[in-house]
């Protein structure tokens, strides 16, 4: 193990984005414990949920078709496995549920996986899709599971959402079964849902819930979208007052700066170049400042260039 | 003897008025008017004198008796009769269902053990040889209630165990009626004692800084006073409990602690097959629970200050409070959350199935 990687990964457990693609060399989330993690066998542990993932690895990925063993150090006599498809998220074998752990009891699901598109962290996820779901403490909820992405995650680094679980329930301790549905609370990737029985009235207020959340992620991501245009381009409007300060500028040329930072914030400011990304709006911008004078157009391009 | 002055001190100190609440609900109203309490009233209650030893009348039935301070786990098996045997043992199962059904590890459940046990008889007759009629006694006890939880660290990559004590030290005087030695409804329960809460965690640094942080508030092995009177009927419950909460600030010469007294007032409707509870700290409601004492299913609804608004937050914004609703209640800003539990374990369903 590097001393480092450690550091870096204890510094950053709270914080790291516990993607489920697997790629040891992410250092943000994974620490190599033993061989290489780079090409060859290895095992590497992810910071966030603490499972060690022990196999061969090409470029710090996964290889797709090879299974690798899970271990987890609550439990550490026991053993799973898992394979990951070419994207790196997990395609079959046993989840192990390491974060937010209270106790000795490790949740552990087998089965399928869906890889679904999280909305609100735009990045494709892993979820158990059919199978069996073993919380370690007695219940084993078997059947089909569903992923509904969670918007905490536009307010945190780190990825959400709800299990809704439709099967059978077995309390081994209770020696009960029950079949119906189930679903979770919110919470972080990496974490076991723990269910809780329920009914269809809730779950109409669920999904009503989640098509709200969708369109508050919209307006969410326009607007950092339209912030972070701005942010673009008030950095283009400062290389331009940059590179003029420091002189050298014929005064057409000055004077045309001037008129393409105006035309570029006067286009974004009534939305006119929405559409286009910033380098493109300011090359509008330039075209409209400039007319015909195409030696100061190609003068100012220089500068911006720099 | 020594908590004997104690309490005797911390009764004596108790001077002003506590902000009891006005139920919304005339049926709730009208309990709280039965018990006719008020500042004088809770006071006077809680200054029960200590009696001076006497025998009973006729062979007490302890476990009974035993059952208003929850002492009975302090006898052989032999003494507690089939019916409370049988609670006790539904009490055991419902705490290991709840520990699993909120995802918690039922091994970390709480083991209480009742010592120095003092049962004295103030009024007591007997019929036939049994208790029977009003029946008064004192009962001092002492309990800790242990509990052992492991806890995974991300930081050490294992579990780090925690051990808790909580010990109680309490007095009671009990009022309640007895029938052929066994009770019947009508309880009047009064209690004063002091809770300490001493918490031992395996990781010497966890230790240390924990201690560090409870002795600049002053918390560090504090004997937080505790007061309750309880009356009770077989259509009723109504509870008063009086509570220490600390108010801390910072000042110039370090952290200053301000002890505050909290009154926490219960009333409960026993309107089978749903029981429906009302609870209140000081004047301001808390929460409203209607439970189905057959099925175990229940829905509560609780009132908390809106503290997301503080932060400029709202429900949903923070993982969590998804469920979280904000509103104004009598004048102030708070959220609601409500909590339905089918068959002991928590349910999200609505309408939650009470009824």
């Amino acid at each position: 193990m590097k001393p480092h990687h450690l550091l870096i990964a204890a510094a950053l457990a709270a914080t790291a984005l516990p993607g489920w693609a697997l790629h040891a060399g992410e250092v943000r989330i994974y620490v190599c414990e033993q061989g290489s993690c780079d090409n060859g066998q290895g095992a590497a542990r992810s910071a966030v949920t603490k499972v060690l993932y022990e196999g061969l690895w090409r470029n710090g990925h996964s290889v797709p078709g090879e299974t690798y063993t899970l271990t987890h150090p609550v439990q550490p006599g026991k053993q799973y496995r898992a394979t990951f498809a070419a994207n790196g998220l997990q395609d079959s074998g046993d989840m192990v549920f390491g974060a937010g752990l209270r106790g000795r009891a490790l949740p552990v699901f087998s089965g399928q996986y869906a890889h679904v598109d999280h909305p609100f962290a735009k990045m494709k996820v892993a979820v158990p899709k059919r199978g069996q779901l073993d919380d370690g403490m007695g219940m084993q909820y078997t059947g089909r599971f569903e992923y509904l992405p969670g918007k905490s995650t536009l307010n945190s680094i780190l990825v959400m959402g709800t299990y809704i679980f439709f099967g059978t329930v077995v309390d081994t301790e209770d020696g009960t079964k029950e079949t119906g549905l189930y679903i979770g609370n919110e919470q972080i990737n990496g974490m076991a849902p723990q269910f809780h029985k329920a009914n269809a009235g809730f779950l109409a207020k669920l999904q009503q819930k989640y098509q709200d959340d969708l369109q508050v992620a919209k307006v969410v991501f326009a607007e950092r979208e339209s912030s972070a245009r701005w942010r673009e381009a008030l950095a283009v409007v400062g290389k331009i007052t940059m590179a003029l300060a420091t002189g050298g500028a014929s005064a057409a040329v000055t004077s045309l700066a001037g008129e393409t930072a105006m035309n570029l914030v006067g286009g974004m400011m009534k939305g006119d170049d929405a559409s286009l990304t910033v380098d493109d709006a300011t090359n509008l911008a330039l075209q409209k400042a400039a007319g015909e004078d195409t030696a100061a157009a190609d003068q100012l391009r220089g500068i911006l260039k720099r | 003897m020594r908590l004997t002055v104690l309490l005797l001190a911390c009764v004596s100190t108790s001077s002003l008025a506590y902000q009891f609440p006005t139920p919304e609900d005339p049926r709730a109203r009208a309990v709280f008017e039965r018990t006719g309490m008020d500042t004088a009233r809770l006071d006077a209650l809680l200054a029960f004198p200590k009696p001076a030893p006497q025998a009973w009348p006729c062979e007490a039935p302890i476990a009974y008796l035993y059952q208003p301070g929850n002492l009975v786990d302090a006898l052989q098996p032999e003494q507690i009769p089939a019916d409370l045997k049988a609670q006790m043992e539904e009490g055991k199962r419902l705490m290991r269902k709840t520990f699993r059904g909120n995802g918690m590890d039922p091994s970390a459940a709480p083991v209480t053990t009742s010592s120095d046990i003092e049962l004295i008889p103030i009024k007591a007759q007997c019929k036939n040889g049994k208790l029977d009629g009003p029946v008064e006694y004192f009962l001092g006890f002492k309990q800790v209630m242990e509990s052992n939880i492991e806890t995974f660290s991300t930081l050490t990559n294992k579990l780090e165990k925690t051990r808790s004590v909580l010990t109680t030290l309490a007095q009671m005087h009990v009022t309640q009626s007895y029938q052929d030695g066994k009770p019947v409804p009508g309880i009047r329960s009064v209690r004063r004692g002091t809770i300490t809460n001493r918490s031992t965690y395996e990781n010497p640094a966890i230790q240390k800084a924990i201690e560090d942080s409870l002795s600049k508030t002053g918390s560090l092995n504090r004997a937080s006073p505790v007061k309750s009177v309880i009356f009770g009927d077989d259509a009723a419950v109504a509870s008063f409990s009086l509570t220490e909460e600390p108010k801390v600030t910072g000042g110039v010469f370090g952290i200053n602690t301000e002890w505050k007294i909290k009154l926490h007032s219960m009333i409960m409707l026993i309107t089978p097959p749903v029981n429906v509870s009302y609870m209140y700290a000081d004047d301001q409601p808390l929460s409203v629970m209607r439970q189905n004492k057959e099925t175990g299913n229940s829905e509560s609804t609780t009132y908390m200050e809106n503290y997301l608004k503080k932060l400029g937050k709202k429900p949903g914004d923070t993982p969590g409070t998804e469920n979280y609703r904000a509103m104004v209640l009598g004048g102030r800003d708070v959220l609601e959350m409500r909590h339905c539990v089918v068959d002991f374990k928590p349910a999200k369903m609505d309408p939650c199935p009470v009824e």
